[in-house]
């Protein structure tokens, strides 16, 4: 994190890979009544009809194979150009953790075989315009972002980056230091610790498990054969999935990338194996002398294209994931006082992603807290939740559906997205219906197949003297050793 | 922070060159209602979405020593509902909790030892209270306002507060506007502090989380406390612990009546509406709110700073190091000349502090610096973190050189041009998210004047290289700066003191 906040102006836009889908046409107006005078209450406020037609986001086949989404809007003179490649960190090798995002890296910053390093920073920066790319789990994403007047410049120099890199050995070493440094701080805030080790607790051996950014000493068995290797390997544009948005010129857009990119065929992207994992149980302590404990709980979760990703969001919005209106926020905060934040989440992944429930209270809290919460997930997989419940969270995806459609870019990098977890390319246009269609049988069924409470992990940072029960009423107890990046270099 | 983010995006938003089709400025429509209430306006078509926020022109530099925080607190309690909003009866919800209250601050008179009593009076008072909860609690809807927000597809909803001013923000499609004109007005008059001694705790689990635990929380706040002796930004916004725990309903009653008046107010609406219907909503919610006494301005002033100051953090953390000079508040003209400095200095790869601190001597594995942008004199701040085995002491010695050759030769044409075009084309980049434009017009009118937004540009655009080495002598001076180091210590075990 503290290596990238450092470079203003860059990579300010990494793009929350798609969460929830979108909808289409009317949304719902309530019973008129002409306000003269003021309501005594905003129920009964009448709205104006909002007819809305979302843009039409054009889907072509590129000569080398891959697909491109385009959206042409004149209105303000930016463009964006969006690739995402199966390409993350998952796809490390074991003991070369954290080489994903290093080629991300360093493809970027590394010069290319046409153009040096700095010479490259120089003419994209002189634009004012940004060129980012990085890596999550499951993908790797190349960025551009320019004033329409620069297109013709920054595409070839963006599109250099990913097919030539040069990978400069300075460059590699720079990024390498950057990187232990940040693996040697990385115990220096909690929030970071806990979320890092729930990760590995959750998905044991599995490639999920480790940081994105890498390991204790493996950034010293990585090569600068290594990188070449996984570039030629995972980010060819055959296997990408590209977007363009905003003010450019369809026809010479089109022509550019073809002539640049070349021809070939669609690759089909490596496939990962399956989360296989068998979970029970488990609490697991770190302990630190903290005025605060931190609390995850939780188990594996679900894949971005299971098809009841949707009645499962509307599940873990009444659950703990719509802040204030939901249960757990409810509960722990409105009612207790007992955190800040407090909140639920399924994460979205080409594999099985995990669900958590996540808050921080006062070690003399702390049990209290985590009691509460496994009683929520256990009351919500045991009666169905409340008319009011269901059509409050319906009503909040519905109604704010347009909000996915407030600018091209996100028009067009949503439907990569979708694309990119393999969901139904119509995703957006049932998605109203399908998210209207939910009943509270569904709720109970999904939370009856998803929430674990029995076999969740527990991961407590704090100071245990300070509890007021012992953790062992929850389960057997494990240390967690957090040393090892410390260790590495001091 | 959140503040000089956004304003350095809209000065990377502002500046133009002869080939762009957009006018580089903001066609904001200004309109002020008879008791005081400033309503500033844009369309923007793009999508069926309106942006909508309430500026109060008050923060934590309004504030007192001993209820520091309060500004905070208050923008909490404006979550708990209204008379309206938020009750199933507040005839009856009234009394009881003027009764919790009362017994709140009996309880904590005896517990302090100011009235004598016996432990018994106490626990038969805390009896009695949880019983008056328990009934107040069967009358209200919990957080009624955040679920109609939402149930009608409001997004981004959420509140912030700052040194200078709080903010209440949120979108939602644009045919709710007049849903947003009812909530909002409804609770600049009739908030209702439900619930208060609970959300208090909340606050102070945020000061845990955000600072007591937090070694980079920390260290932002002490630098803060250390480089200001006198003027009330020396404390932090969610106030000292001890403050907030004093901090009682009647002192948020009246904060919130003197502070939240419609003159003391600016409504910032952006998206797809037409002007003329804004107003005439604006009109007839808000119109009727009663103004209120005009804010004090804060009158301290910084006594200039006669020495370097230096301060020694001990946590377990890594080693970190920030330089702090005073400078002038928004407004003034070395200000902007400020900025231009800030971005060549630290945005982007080929700026000075990376290239010549990470990537040629590699004292530094990242380094930063940023020109606050706030109401009255601040900070510029240089952060930056060593690769070890280099030292603090090392990076500050590099960064003292580079101030040193800035003070003595003048920055390059393409240095000044490349920080010319990044504003320019951050600006245009600001002008997609209609809640981001919404934010930055609503900033600067608070701290100083929207219409600054439009005169940005060409100011920076007018600064020259001899003003650079100008601001750089006059404001980065040894004897105006504060050091504050961050040093690893073990946590021992026992905690924080």
């Amino acid at each position: 994190m503290s290596i990238r906040k450092t470079i203003k102006g860059e990579a300010a836009q990494v793009r929350g890979i798609a969460a929830h889908g979108i909808l289409f046409f009317t949304l719902l107006a309530f019973t008129a009544c002409t306000a003269t005078g003021r309501k005594t209450h905003p129920s009964q406020l009448a709205f104006p009809l909002l007819s809305f037609s979302p843009p039409e986001v054009e889907r072509i086949t590129l000569d080398c194979g891959a697909p491109l989404y385009l959206l042409e809007d004149h209105t303000i003179p930016l463009f964006s150009l969006y690739g995402i490649a199966r390409a993350g960190s998952a796809y490390d090798p074991p003991g070369k953790e954290g080489l994903a995002s290093l080629t991300a890296a360093v493809m970027r910053t590394g010069g290319t075989k046409n153009m040096r390093a700095d010479e490259l920073d120089r003419q994209i920066e002189f634009m004012g315009a940004s060129v980012s790319a990085s890596a999550n789990e499951d993908a790797s994403i190349l960025t551009l972002s320019c004033l329409s007047k620069d297109v013709r410049a920054a595409i070839p120099l963006a599109l250099d980056i990913l097919l030539h890199p040069a990978f400069d050995e300075k460059k590699i070493e720079l990024r390498k230091a950057q990187v232990r440094e940040a693996i040697r701080r990385w115990n220096d805030e909690p929030s970071p610790i806990v979320s890092r080790e729930f990760r590995r607790l959750v998905y044991g051996t599995y490639p999920y498990a480790h940081p994105v950014i890498g390991e204790p000493g493996s950034m010293e068995r990585i090569s600068r054969e290594d990188l070449l290797a996984f570039h030629s390997e995972h980010l060819h544009p055959s296997g990408m999935i590209l977007g363009a948005a905003g003010d450019f010129d369809r026809g010479a857009l089109v022509r550019t990338l073809n002539s640049i990119l070349g021809s070939g065929k669609a690759a089909v992207p490596n496939p990962l194996p399956e989360v296989t994992r068998r979970e029970e149980r488990s609490v697991n302590y770190i302990a630190r002398p903290t005025e605060q404990a931190h609390l995850v709980i939780g188990h594996l979760g679900i894949r971005r294209d299971n098809p009841d990703y949707i009645p499962l969001m509307v599940m873990n919005e009444v659950l703990g994931g719509g802040a204030f209106s939901s249960r757990i926020m409810e509960r722990i905060r409105t009612a207790e006082g007992l955190a800040y934040h407090a909140a639920s989440h399924f994460t979205s992944n080409v594999q099985t992603g995990f669900f958590s429930v996540v808050c921080q209270t006062k070690e003399e809290s702390a049990t209290k807290a985590l009691s509460q919460i496994l009683e929520e997930l256990e009351r919500i997989r045991k009666d169905p939740v409340t008319e009011e419940e269901l059509s409050r969270a319906k009503d909040a995806y519905v109604n704010s559906f347009v909000f996915h459609f407030t600018s091209p870019d996100q028009s067009v990098g949503q439907m990569v997205d979708i694309e990119f977890y393999g969901l139904p390319r119509d995703y957006l246009r049932t998605y109203i219906a399908r998210v209207s269609a939910v009943t509270r049988d569904d709720v109970l069924r999904v939370a009856r197949i998803y929430l674990h409470p029995d076999k969740a992990t527990i991961l407590i940072l704090g100071d245990r003297e300070k509890f007021k029960e012992p953790l062992e009423k929850f389960g057997n107890v494990r240390m967690v050793d957090i040393s090892a990046g410390e260790e590495m270099i001091r | 922070m959140r503040i000089w983010n956004a304003l350095f995006f809209a000065a990377l938003l502002l500046s133009s060159s002869a080939e762009s089709e957009v006018p580089l400025r903001l066609d904001v429509k200004e309109h002020h209602l008879p008791n005081g209430l400033t309503l500033l306006m844009l369309e923007h078509h793009e999508a069926p979405v309106v942006s909508c926020s309430v500026f109060y022109r008050v923060g934590s530099v309004d504030e007192e020593v001993g209820s520091t925080g309060i500004s905070h607190l208050l923008e909490h309690m404006m979550f708990k509902g209204t008379r309206l909003v938020g009750t199933k009866d507040f005839s009856r919800e009234e009394p009881l909790l003027r009764k919790i209250d009362a017994l709140h601050a009996r309880i904590r008179e005896k517990e302090s030892g100011a009235v004598s009593g016996t432990d018994s009076s106490v626990t038969m008072m805390k009896q009695d209270l949880a019983r008056v909860e328990r009934d107040a609690d069967a009358l209200k809807i919990e957080n009624e306002l955040w679920k109609i927000y939402t149930q009608n597809g409001a997004v981004g909803l959420n509140a912030s507060t700052g040194r200078d001013y709080t903010q209440y923000v949120c979108s939602l499609p644009s045919n709710r506007l007049e849903l947003w004109m009812w909530l909002e007005s409804d609770r600049m008059q009739n908030a209702v502090f439900r619930e208060f001694y609970r959300e208090r705790d909340v606050v102070l689990e945020e000061r845990r989380l955000r600072i007591d635990d937090s070694p980079e929380g920390t260290f932002d706040e002490q630098l803060f406390a250390t480089s200001f002796i006198a003027h009330p930004y020396r404390w932090p916004v969610i106030g000292w612990k001890s403050d907030i725990a004093n901090i009682s309903p009647g002192m948020l009653e009246s904060f919130y009546r003197r502070s939240y008046a419609p003159n003391n107010a600016i409504i910032v609406i952006v998206g797809d509406i037409q002007t003329p219907q804004v107003i005439g909503l604006a009109e007839r919610y808000f119109g009727p709110v009663p103004a209120g006494p005009q804010l004090p301005p804060v009158v301290t002033r910084e006594p200039g700073q006669r020495g370097k100051r230096e301060a020694i953090l001990k946590l377990p953390a890594s080693p970190k190091i920030s330089l702090a000079f005073h400078k002038p508040g928004v407004g003034d003209e070395d200000d902007i000349a400020l900025d231009v400095l800030d971005n060549i200095l630290s945005s982007g790869r080929t700026s000075r502090l990376y290239r010549h601190l990470v990537e040629e001597t590699q004292v530094a594995v990242s380094v930063s610096c940023d020109n606050n942008t706030m109401k009255y004199p601040s900070l510029f701040v240089f952060e930056a973190i060593p690769r070890q085995p280099r030292t603090c002491s090392d990076v500050e010695g590099a960064l003292f050189k580079e101030i040193e050759t800035l003070a003595k030769e003048p920055v390059s044409e393409w240095e000044l041009q490349k920080s010319r075009n990044q504003v320019e084309a951050n600006f245009v980049r600001g002008l997609e998210s209609t809640s981001d434009l919404a934010s930055l017009i609503g900033t600067y009118a608070s701290i100083y004047s929207w219409e600054y937004i439009n005169t940005y540009i060409p100011k920076v655009r007018a600064i020259t290289a001899p003003d650079l080495i100008r601001v750089t002598k006059k404001y980065l001076r040894e004897e105006n700066c504060t050091k504050m180091e961050m040093e690893h210590a073990p946590s021992a075990g026992e905690g924080h003191p």
